[in-house]
């Protein structure tokens, strides 16, 4: 997919979560968290840490400032525009395979970061992409 | 992207291919619509992202799907494009060199089938990668390491087949290599070196059976698919010293390259030695905009003001000692008092700097302790994408020195940067040179393939030949090997099409075509 269509997508998802937001968040359950810090710990942590030598982190941190630049204490993250980013990639984060993450812990990984590792509830979007 | 299909072959052909495929693996291992198959395109691609876009993947679990798939593959002569983990992002990812083939994705082929402390040595399937492998040998406190690629996430078998290299004393991947379990296009399957003989005690501690060895075949190539691996592992040593040296002035390189040389073949440098030039040594600590933020290369007094900021060299060289406290006391006064030969040589351990981004993860890597640390270099340009360009050379202080003018005069030229930095392994020494572009900018692109194209004439021309590298310079690399009027591809060819005479393993791997089937790009 192109870069700009993208970027549409995702912002489109961002509508869609306001959207949602109308409905009540549920607390993420104890499995999924699980799950979730499992696949984060695996696959995001490596770049999205908080401190130095972290990809991810210092990216965040040019693009967007220093106060966003660690994704477990983000409150603006959506689980969809996780679960995108996870599949299409976006900027120089590449996209990851089926092979890699599996749906089920995409789901999982996706309520975790949007939960911020479990401190807040979240809003239910769709499936994965 | 419009749908693509396997060269030669009609949409109904392809579905009845596609359902083969599923019965062979299940359903939820083919992957053929665009959400699930866009994982398996060049992200950094920096042509059109359908040259090299696949049909569909495939994700087989064991050996016996593997030779399902095979048979589904030689029944429509559809080609496969094999893929460990496809985490190789210089260098195409898990992108196929022809469109339309369908990716064979090994990533489900995840189990460490053993750990043999007494001989130092493990047993992987291709989908493992370094962080598993490393948290496998920690989660049962076992006393050997592994050597792993910058990024961790890289494939222990993938890497060492494509011949890449690490920053442990076994940083030579494929040295450390023995016995392998290989597939070939007609299904067969044939174990290599001690693993021929029934029974045998040796498989993984003595490479080469009897007769002709056959290993190095299939690394960089397409003539079978490996499938398992025994991989020699380093015993943890009583020490560790991990040490940085900076260097002041650009043409450091060439004295510290001749320096190098002698050390590393009397093994007092035991790993691999490594001399990072500024731009990419900030690279993982700066991004380029907070020292220039104009067009074309960073000027030279940006450069300067960002190498006293960090407080490294212009040249900044990384190596470590391994062994008992008193051995490493004794090496390093021999290592101290040649490298102070240069003038304004500076040196620094890990106490002094272990918490510094660049010192930090290069002291794990030479340890043997996968992070994904050196990914932050793609920060340097916003949007960041890289690309390597990648000549051999011998050990030798003039070369080194010629090497870095060449890549840098032509990066300039095409306003890049020159972001490298050379990795001598033993006699050899690679000049690893990261181009950096912005993913999304058309002109930089265009510019990066016309400069790597323009590099690897000239350095050709140089006597100097790369030694792995992108899809998109396979052919063209590949054509600077011609000795005898192409004596050796002619060979590899020959042996293509006697061991895969559908063409239907990985056709363009290095250059290396199947006689059925020409190349379309």
């Amino acid at each position: 997919m192109r870069a700009g269509v993208l970027v549409v997508c995702l912002c489109l998802i961002a509508l869609g979560a306001a959207a949602l937001a109308a409905e009540p968040p549920k607390p993420v359950s104890a499995d999924v968290l699980r799950a979730g810090g499992e696949a984060f710990e695996k696959w995001c942590a490596p770049c999205h840490a908080a401190g130095t030598g972290h990809a991810g982190t210092m990216a965040l941190a040019a693009r967007l400032g220093k106060e966003k630049s660690v994704l477990l204490e983000r409150t603006d993250i959506a689980d969809a525009y996780v679960k995108t980013v996870v599949r299409y990639g976006f900027r120089m984060m590449p996209p990851f395979k089926t092979t890699e993450i599996s749906d089920a812990d995409l789901d999982a990984l996706a309520a975790y970061v949007a939960s911020g590792g479990g401190k807040r509830p979240v809003a239910a979007t769709g499936p994965s992409p | 992207m419009p749908q693509v299909f396997p060269p030669d072959i009609s949409a109904s052909v392809f579905d009845e291919a596609i359902g083969e495929l599923r019965a062979a693996v299940g359903p939820d291992w083919v992957f053929a619509q665009e959400a699930r198959l866009n994982a398996y395109n060049d992200h950094f691609a920096f042509r059109e992202v359908s040259l090299h876009a696949p049909s569909a993947a495939v994700a087989p679990a064991n050996v016996e799907e593997i030779q399902k798939v095979l048979a589904v593959a030689r029944k429509h002569r559809i080609p496969l494009w094999t893929v460990s983990t496809g985490r190789n992002l210089a260098y195409g990812s898990a992108a196929p060199r022809k469109p339309g083939c369908i990716v064979l994705d090994l990533k489900r082929m995840n189990r460490i089938l053993e750990v043999n402390e007494r001989h130092a040595y493990a047993v992987v399937e291709p989908g493992v990668s370094y962080f598993d492998l490393y948290r496998h040998l920690r989660a049962r406190n076992s006393r050997l390491w592994i050597d792993c690629a910058a990024p961790g996430w890289g494939g222990v078998m993938g890497n060492l087949m494509d011949r890449g290299v690490g920053y442990t004393p076994y940083g030579e991947h494929f040295m450390a290599a023995c016995g392998m379990q290989i597939v070939l296009a007609d299904g067969s399957v044939i174990e290599s070196g001690m693993g021929d003989q029934p029974g045998t005690a040796a498989a993984h501690t003595y490479k080469y059976g009897r007769g002709a060895w056959i290993d190095g075949l299939f690394t960089q190539a397409n003539f079978g698919i490996v499938t398992r691996l025994g991989i020699h592992l380093m015993p943890e040593p009583p020490g560790y010293r991990p040490y940085l040296v900076t260097f002041p002035n650009e043409e450091d390189i060439e004295p510290l390259t001749e320096i190098i040389r002698p050390l590393k073949l009397a093994m007092l440098i035991p790993n691999a030695a490594v001399s990072v030039e500024l731009n990419l040594e900030a690279s993982v600590a700066v991004t380029k905009a907070q020292y220039y933020t104009g067009t074309g290369p960073m000027p030279d007094s940006a450069r300067r003001k960002m190498m006293a900021d960090l407080n490294v060299g212009m040249w900044n060289f990384y190596a470590a000692l391994y062994g008992p406290e008193k051995l490493m006391d004794a090496q390093w006064q021999i290592l101290e008092e040649s490298f102070r030969q240069i003038k304004g040589a500076r040196f620094f351990f890990e106490k002094d700097r272990g918490h510094e981004a660049a010192f930090g993860y290069r002291a794990k890597l030479m340890r043997g302790i996968p992070n994904m640390t050196e990914f932050s270099i793609l920060n340097w340009v916003p949007n960041g994408a890289h690309v390597g360009f990648s000549p051999m050379a011998s050990v030798d202080g003039a070369t080194a020195l010629e090497q870095y003018r060449f890549a840098r005069e032509r990066a300039h030229k095409y306003g890049f940067d020159y972001t490298g930095e050379y990795v001598v392994g033993w006699r050899d020494m690679h000049h690893i040179f990261v181009i950096f572009y912005d993913r999304d900018d058309g002109e930089q692109k265009r510019n990066v393939y016309q400069l790597v194209n323009e590099m690897i004439d000239d350095a050709a021309a140089a006597g100097y030949g790369e030694y792995r590298t992108h899809l998109d310079f396979m052919d063209r690399i590949a054509g600077t090997y011609s000795w005898n009027d192409g004596a050796l591809a002619k060979l590899n060819r020959s042996i293509k099409d006697t061991l895969d005479p559908g063409g239907i393993l990985s056709p363009g791997k290095s250059g290396i075509w199947p006689g059925s089937g020409g190349r379309s790009v």
